[in-house]
């Protein structure tokens, strides 16, 4: 990949460490330091997710002295506390945190704040609708995310373990379909009621469950579509100093084509990807004798019941069928082998009329 | 780096050792005045086998603690660092140390290791898997021209080296992302 200087350039100049670097100086940069370790502190505690409207975050550069318009604050000292003064419940408009030298967090909620007016002194950092961003002497300048699964880059989890990223990702990106990537799996778009896949929807699954990956797993390399021998490439290879990790990924439902034409696929595709799968595991041991090779199946569960065609919503009930129902695997590669690895079934919610 | 990871691993400690020599090349440095070879092997990148010695040492004289693979420095290692960073000889590596392991403030680990993977040194050698040096000399002259084009807009003489650092990263990530 070369790169372009020119557009090297012209990047650098837009972002927001540099902007702060030129505008607020060496005190800047150290307090925007302390905010972004906070940052990475309070959404220990915060779903970013679960914020309706704004939060702001703010540490005064020169003082502690709260701003003067702004109302009585709570105090907060310790960070679990956090949780409880700014539930779910109470969050109604725009929350303000101050970040005070001590470490103490001053909260304001349902605040109305001038931006312009309180970046002229002070680091501020602006969360709204699925977007960060530092606030520059009245700019909002948005902060490039590369994941699409996480809300804010500060709110990024790491993973020394694969299977406990995977179960993170069954959760946050496949359930109710957050994944900014894996939404485009939909038929009829991110808004309908998703009841089918599009056509041949294994590229995006891929595409966002090695991004994903890639964002939170710690020392790992991740690597899409690799050859596991001369011609037949895994969906995604993760590779460790000493090991390396096949993942196939199945789909189970129903897609339809552009000219309206159904595929289903139910356990029986999911144990072809077994078989699949194993074959893999055999074919790369040959060819990296050096590593420990573990295979996982990944099944993305997307079967609803009692659907046609020509369906355009589902009842709870239906919509949930499968929810628990588990594959029925044969042979059960993961008792036989120990580098099989349990499959991993992610269900992928659809939106139900309501009953 | 353990203030934001916790224990470390010692092949993050590799990653964030060569971040910290690609960020004395943008002060203007040689890459052969940071002391040590980094190179790609097939079972990790970026690799120095001194680096990886001295570690060894360390845990064994009692600076690092292993334990399940991951490290974590002793109280008895960091008054080690304390000193050590007052020598005048490291006062300047202190800067580009500090500069690499603060990018985790901004970017997750994950992030920073698929940013350095895209460098066009390790891409290269990863696509033909190739084991090889990193920073030879094409390979550096392609560094020196991207950290000149991010000093006109940061500047050399920036005090926190965090900045290039992140920027560098996020560019190299914004590209990885606009071409999958």
């Amino acid at each position: 990949m070369s790169i372009d200087l020119e557009k090297l350039r012209e990047f650098t100049y837009e972002q927001y460490m540099p902007k702060i670097s030129r505008v607020y100086g060496r005190p800047g940069v150290q307090i925007l330091r302390n905010v972004m370790g906070m940052l990475r502190r309070i959404y220990e505690h915060i779903e970013p997710d679960l914020i309706s409207d704004s939060l702001i975050v703010f540490r005064l550069i020169n003082e502690d002295t709260p701003p003067v318009y702004l109302s009585q604050p709570e105090r907060v000292t310790f960070l679990e506390h956090l949780v409880q003064e700014y539930s779910p419940s109470t969050r109604s408009g725009t929350s303000a945190i101050q970040i005070l030298s001590n470490g103490d967090l001053l909260l304001w909620k349902n605040v109305t704040i001038d931006l312009a007016k309180l970046s002229a002194d002070a680091i501020v950092y602006l969360y709204r609708s699925r977007q960060d961003y530092f606030v520059i002497q009245g700019d909002e300048e948005k902060i490039f995310n590369p994941s699409r699964v996480h809300a804010s880059i500060f709110a990024i989890s790491t993973f020394q373990e694969l299977v406990d990223a995977l179960e993170d990702y069954k959760r946050r990106s496949i359930r109710t379909s957050t994944c900014q990537n894996f939404a485009n799996v939909w038929h009829g778009g991110q808004g309908n009621h998703r009841l089918f896949f599009v056509n041949k929807p294994e590229d995006i699954m891929r595409k966002s469950l090695t991004q994903y990956l890639q964002n939170v797993l710690r020392e790992a390399h991740v690597q899409p579509e690799v050859n596991v021998d001369e011609s037949h490439p895994v969906d995604i290879q993760v590779t460790w100093a000493n090991r390396i990790a096949l993942i196939e990924i199945k789909w189970m439902g129903d897609s339809i084509t552009p000219t309206g034409n159904f595929t289903s696929y139910r356990d029986a595709r999911a144990n072809e990807g077994a078989e699949q799968l194993a074959e893999y595991l055999d074919a790369k041991r040959t060819w990296s004798p050096v590593h420990e090779v573990i295979g996982y199946l990944v099944v993305i569960d997307a079967r609803r019941r009692g659907i046609t065609p020509t369906s355009t919503n589902i009842d709870r009930t239906n919509g949930f069928w499968y929810a628990d129902k588990e594959v029925t695997y044969n042979p059960e590669y993961h008792k036989i082998r120990p580098d099989f690895k349990e499959p991993v079934r992610m269900f992928a919610e659809p939106i139900c009329r309501p009953d | 780096m353990q203030n934001s990871l916790g224990n470390v691993a010692s092949t993050e400690i590799q990653l964030f050792a060569y971040l910290s020599c690609l960020l004395s090349l943008y002060k203007g440095q040689q890459a052969s005045a940071w002391g040590y070879d980094f190179a790609i092997t097939k079972l990790s990148y970026p690799y120095s086998p001194e680096l990886d010695q001295a570690i060894d040492v360390l845990v064994s004289n009692g600076c690092l603690k292993l334990s399940n693979e991951y490290i974590t420095v002793t109280e008895f290692g960091k008054e080690e660092y304390t000193f050590l960073k007052s020598l005048f000889q490291f006062s300047t590596r202190e800067d580009f140390i500090d500069g690499a392991c603060s990018s985790l403030l901004a970017l997750p680990v994950g992030a920073i290791r698929n940013a350095l993977y895209q460098e066009t040194d390790i891409k290269g050698a990863v696509a033909l898997a190739q084991s090889r040096l990193l920073l030879t000399e094409s390979g550096v002259d392609a560094l020196y021209e991207q950290f000149g084009a991010l000093s006109t807009s940061i500047g050399v003489e920036v005090d926190d080296l965090m900045v290039p650092a992140v920027v560098w990263l996020s560019y190299l990530l914004k590209v990885q992302n606009l071409n999958d």
